[in-house]
């Protein structure tokens, strides 16, 4: 690997490059801390807790000074509702997550949501959050419970880095059972292409809330599922074998299909924000900051 | 609705091209697996219906396309009238109208003539051609006038030109027609369009008669077009005519008894016919001629002559009919001396000697001379000449008299003056001393009766030959090619030598010797003239007798110059007439006045004619344009120090033949133009030429490529918003 800037690992096509999982998850953490210097996040929260060693990627705003002019050594302050947040990353497996598109080189959904998934598992421990996972095809595949030691990081990017897709989505049921399944309150943060049944979905996300834990969903699409650039004629097969085939001329229906993907993630976007749940719309062409950047947000917010 | 080109609706199978492309030319699809096919199913669900009729309708716009380009193809015709009522430009192929314009087709019937008849159905039927046809125009008479001599496009140009054209009064020879419009098509490559000659004619007898008789000696074989009679022609015709006036010569005794007769043909033959007789266009006697039941009658009318001088006779039918143009008939006559001339010699020693007066009676006294000449010549001794008696004669010949006594020269020289010719041939006898006693010169240099001062008679040793000193000299207009040649070969052994004077600027030599003395001179004098031949016609003077043709013709022409019968002239209806003017006017400025009221209109004399023999001999000749109008024609000119005009009366008269309207029967009229494969109709509108004509109707190619045009705008736009514009909506096909 050349020897690139942290950020350059933010744009999927280069991370697609690094070989080690684990490498991968904390190259994008890496990257989207790097680039973070600069923005104006002032701070998490009011009511102090404890100090922590400072990491690189932590906010020099947060260092306290006096006890660096004490010990000589960096501090941050750690505030109270942090300790708290307990962050749970729902992955989903479905077959339709391993779909990347007709472009060669270019990352499935289910590639994506993993690195996604794993840098905000790095970001999560190294801020001693306790994180955990759960991934799910038509059924619940692994769950680790959330724990904070950085040992836990491995197990995390280890089931990480083992997931392939398969099987139908089974998204709807498995919010239920999830929601169910987490005792404490906490973030959840869904990675998924949320093709299933949209109001049954819309019914787990409501079910999480009501079990009081907020919630992000990355709805993930590949990028030529957000910008269908076919052209030769078609015959488009359903990756999940739940709906019949179709020929098609694209050029014909690309306007009917972009609008019906306007239509879907309008509707996630305007139910998500009735229920309070922030959604995020990315493609696999885009860089993980924008998703990272929404979760510090939301993380930020508590 | 009919088609021009019926066959291109084969086309509209091509309509079938879009429906077999949508079938047959479906791309294989490419597989892929893609998980938001939901998307895809949804947006089909949403357009589907719509899409389908949009993409149904794209088809059929295709089909519609194809279909409607084979429909313009093949040319529909809508059946709307033309503006002219007839019906639209429908006929294609290429025409040579043949039109008839002899005098028959001038007959009138139902207030219109047959031509006119003829030329309103040729303008209809140039209505109906379609725009490629082309067209030529012939106008038929005894010669086949090419008015437009090869195919045209410009239907507007023959148009014009049909409607210029008139009868001209003269006969038809259809063969010759006909063949010129063979020779037409003949010239022209074949272009795959239908051709056909078109005949409009009465088929009158005595031009299908001819034809009959002209037919199977036919060159070149089987004709090149079908040939269609256009019939305007009518069984029932009757038509009166005059067919013929004439008068005993052209030129009759003043004041005399002159005789007019002719034959008539009844309009009907049991009725008597009232006729007039119109001298110098007043009407002077008037008779009813009672055909007794024949088809032709014979009148006499007896009138004066009149005054000296030109007149004209016509003999008209009272009552006309509907073929004026043969109604009268017109005959010239010159009113002055009668047709005489005197011979005055001197009688020879004895019975075997050949004198000047024994060839010159041999020249112009025989029965074939006077006929020649038009004049009866009486010859008389010299000791028996009667000088009071002159008036009674066009000319005197004094063929080498000797002496005459100077009462007798003041005699000859009043004659001249008040309009008589002098011929004065000399010889032998008109020695030095003869001619000076007996005033020769006296009348020669003083009084300017003679051309030329008498010196002497001479005799030439070797014999001198004759050349021609004055080519245009009127005396010589009549001498061809042959005569002029043998001319050069005369030769003189003798001659009086004449002289004549450097001022009289009135004489001319015509003739002269080798050695350029003058041989033959004319002068005018007064109203008359006189020749002056110093060579006598023995044997024993030149060889004159021995070329017997130059001998008789110039005695001819002198004679004939002499008596004032130069501008007899035979003129034709319905052709040009040239005349030779012998005193033409110095501004070459001639006046022409046709019967009837027309102005009169002012020629030019043409003097670039060459001779027969192609050697420069300009003549002072005037052309007459086309004489179209019968009856009397008058050209005038003021010759050269005259005082008063000369006039000239031409009668112009039809064909009498081609006045006759029976009609040949239809089945011997088709079969005189079997060469022709003809076919006979009466109306050319109602004519289906087969294979040519296409059904009546005005074409709508321009309306229904416009269409076409639209459709295939409107599948572009559609086409275009369909599949590639910015909004666009789908259009598929389920598996």
């Amino acid at each position: 690997m050349p020897n690139l800037a942290p950020e350059a690992y933010l744009r999927p096509e280069v991370i697609r490059q690094v070989q080690r999982f684990d490498l991968k998850a904390k190259f994008v953490m890496e990257g989207f801390l790097a680039g973070l210097h600069a923005s104006p996040f002032k701070g998490f929260s009011v009511e102090f807790s404890e100090h922590r060693k400072y990491v690189p990627g932590d906010d020099i705003r947060s260092i306290d000074w006096k006890v660096w002019s004490r010990t000589n050594r960096y501090y941050v302050k750690q505030y109270e509702a942090e300790t708290n947040l307990t962050g749970h990353l729902l992955v989903d497996l479905s077959a339709s997550m391993g779909y990347a598109g007709p472009e060669s080189g270019g990352l499935s959904k289910l590639e994506y949501a993993t690195y996604l998934a794993g840098a905000m598992a790095y970001l999560m421990i190294h801020q001693q959050d306790p994180v955990g996972l759960v991934t799910f095809g038509s059924d619940l595949e692994a769950y680790l419970k959330p724990k904070s030691k950085p040992s836990h990081l491995l197990s995390i990017l280890r089931v990480l880095g083992e997931a392939k897709p398969k099987g139908p989505t089974g998204l709807a049921a498995n919010l239920h059972r999830i929601a169910e399944m987490i005792p404490h309150r906490g973030l959840v943060v869904l990675l998924s292409d949320m093709l299933d049944d949209e109001e049954q979905v819309l019914e787990g996300l409501s079910h999480l809330r009501y079990r009081g834990h907020d919630a992000i969903v990355f709805q993930i699409f590949a990028s030529a599922e957000a910008n269908f650039p076919f052209e030769d004629l078609t015959r488009f097969e359903d990756l999940e074998e739940r709906e019949a085939a179709l020929t098609a001329e694209p050029a014909s229906i690309r306007a009917a299909y972009l609008q019906e993907v306007r239509s879907f993630l309008e509707r996630y976007r305007l139910e998500c924000t009735r229920r309070r749940v922030d959604f995020v719309p990315v493609d696999t062409s885009q860089s993980f900051d924008r998703a990272l950047m929404a979760y510090l947000t939301r993380r930020c917010g508590r | 609705m009919e088609f021009l080109t019926g066959t291109m609706l084969w086309g509209l199978l091509a309509g079938a091209l879009p429906v077999a492309i949508h079938l047959t030319g479906r791309a294989k699809p490419v597989v892929h697996r893609f998980p938001a096919l939901r998307f895809i199913l949804r947006s089909q669900r949403a357009s589907s219906r719509a899409l389908r009729i949009k993409h149904l309708l794209l088809l059929l716009l295709r089909i519609a396309a194809l279909a409607l380009l084979a429909f313009a193809l093949a040319r529909p015709l809508w059946p709307w009238p033309s503006a002219a009522g007839m019906p639209g430009a429908t006929v294609r192929g290429e025409y040579v109208l043949v039109l008839d314009g002899s005098l028959s087709m001038a007959y009138r019937e139902h207030e219109r003539a047959r031509f006119d008849e003829a030329r309103e159905q040729a303008l209809a039927f140039l209505e109906r051609l379609a725009p490629e046809s082309r067209v030529a125009l012939i106008l038929a008479t005894e010669e086949a006038a090419n008015l437009q001599g090869r195919l045209t496009l410009n239907h507007p140009q023959v148009r014009e030109l049909l409607q210029g054209a008139r009868p001209t009064g003269r006969g038809l020879d259809a063969g010759r027609a006909l063949q010129a419009a063979d020779g037409i098509f003949a010239r022209e490559p074949e272009t795959g369009l239908p051709r056909a000659t078109i005949f409009f004619t009465d088929l009158q007898r005595y031009a299908m008669e001819k034809l009959a008789q002209r037919a199977p000696g036919l060159e070149g074989g089987a004709a090149t077009a079908p040939l269609l009679v256009v019939d305007v022609g009518s069984e029932d015709a009757r038509n009166g005519a005059v067919l013929s006036a004439r008068i005993p010569g052209p030129t009759a005794a003043a004041e005399e008894p002159l005789t007019v007769t002719g034959t008539l043909r009844p309009v009907d033959p049991a009725r008597a016919l009232p006729v007039d007789l119109f001298l110098d266009g007043v009407k002077v006697a008037q008779q009813q001629v009672d055909p007794k039941g024949a088809a032709e009658v014979a009148y006499e009318f007896r009138v004066p002559a009149g005054k000296p001088g030109p007149h004209a006779c016509e003999v008209k039918l009272a009552q006309g009919d509907g073929l004026m143009e043969d109604q009268a008939r017109a005959a010239c006559y010159v009113a002055g001396r009668p047709p005489r001339a005197l011979l005055v010699e001197q009688g020879a020693r004895d019975s075997k000697e050949k004198d000047s007066g024994f060839f010159l009676r041999a020249a112009l006294a025989s029965p074939a001379a006077a006929s020649a000449s038009g004049l009866a010549v009486t010859p008389v001794k010299v000791e028996a000449l009667d000088v009071e008696g002159l008036a009674q004669y066009q000319a005197v010949i004094l063929a080498d008299p000797g002496p005459l006594p100077e009462r007798a020269w003041e005699a000859l020289q009043r004659f001249v003056a008040e309009g008589g010719g002098l011929f004065v041939w000399l010889g032998p006898r008109a020695d030095l001393l003869q001619a000076r006693r007996h005033a020769y010169s006296e009348f020669a240099a003083h009084r300017g009766l003679l051309p030329g001062r008498i010196v002497e008679f001479q005799r030439l040793e070797p014999p001198l030959a004759l050349r021609v000193a004055a080519p245009n000299h009127p005396l010589l207009a009549r001498f061809t090619a042959g005569v002029l040649s043998v001319l050069r070969n005369v030769t003189a052994g003798a001659r009086v030598k004449v002289v004549p004077e450097a001022l009289d600027t009135l004489a001319t030599v015509v003739l002269e010797l080798e050695d350029g003395s003058p041989l033959v001179l004319e002068k005018s004098y007064g109203r008359g003239r006189v020749v002056l031949c110093a060579i006598g016609p023995e044997p024993d003077s030149s060889a004159l007798p021995k070329n017997g043709e130059v001998f008789v013709t110039l005695t001819l022409e002198a004679t004939r110059l002499l008596s004032g019968r130069g501008e007899e002239a035979e003129a034709r209806l319905g052709r040009p007439h040239w005349l030779d003017l012998d005193a033409p006017p110095p501004d070459g400025k001639v006046l022409w006045r046709r019967p009837g009221d027309a102005p009169a209109e002012v020629l030019s004399i043409d003097v670039g004619e060459r001779d027969e023999a192609g050697g420069a001999k300009p003549r002072a000749r005037l052309m007459l344009p086309s004489l179209d109008a019968p009856g009397i024609h008058r050209v005038s000119w003021r010759p050269p120090n005259a005082k008063e005009d000369r006039v000239l009366l031409l009668a112009v008269n039809p064909d009498p033949d081609e006045s006759d309207l029976a009609r040949m029967e239809e089945s011997a009229a088709l079969a005189a133009l079997k060469p022709w494969k003809a076919e006979r109709v009466r109306r050319l509108d109602e004519a289906r030429l087969k294979g040519v004509e296409r059904p009546a109707g005005r074409e709508l190619p321009v309306a229904l490529l416009g269409l076409v045009l639209l459709v295939l705008f409107a599948e572009s736009f559609l086409s275009n918003r369909l599949y590639r514009g910015g909004d666009e909506e789908a259009a598929n096909t389920p598996s």
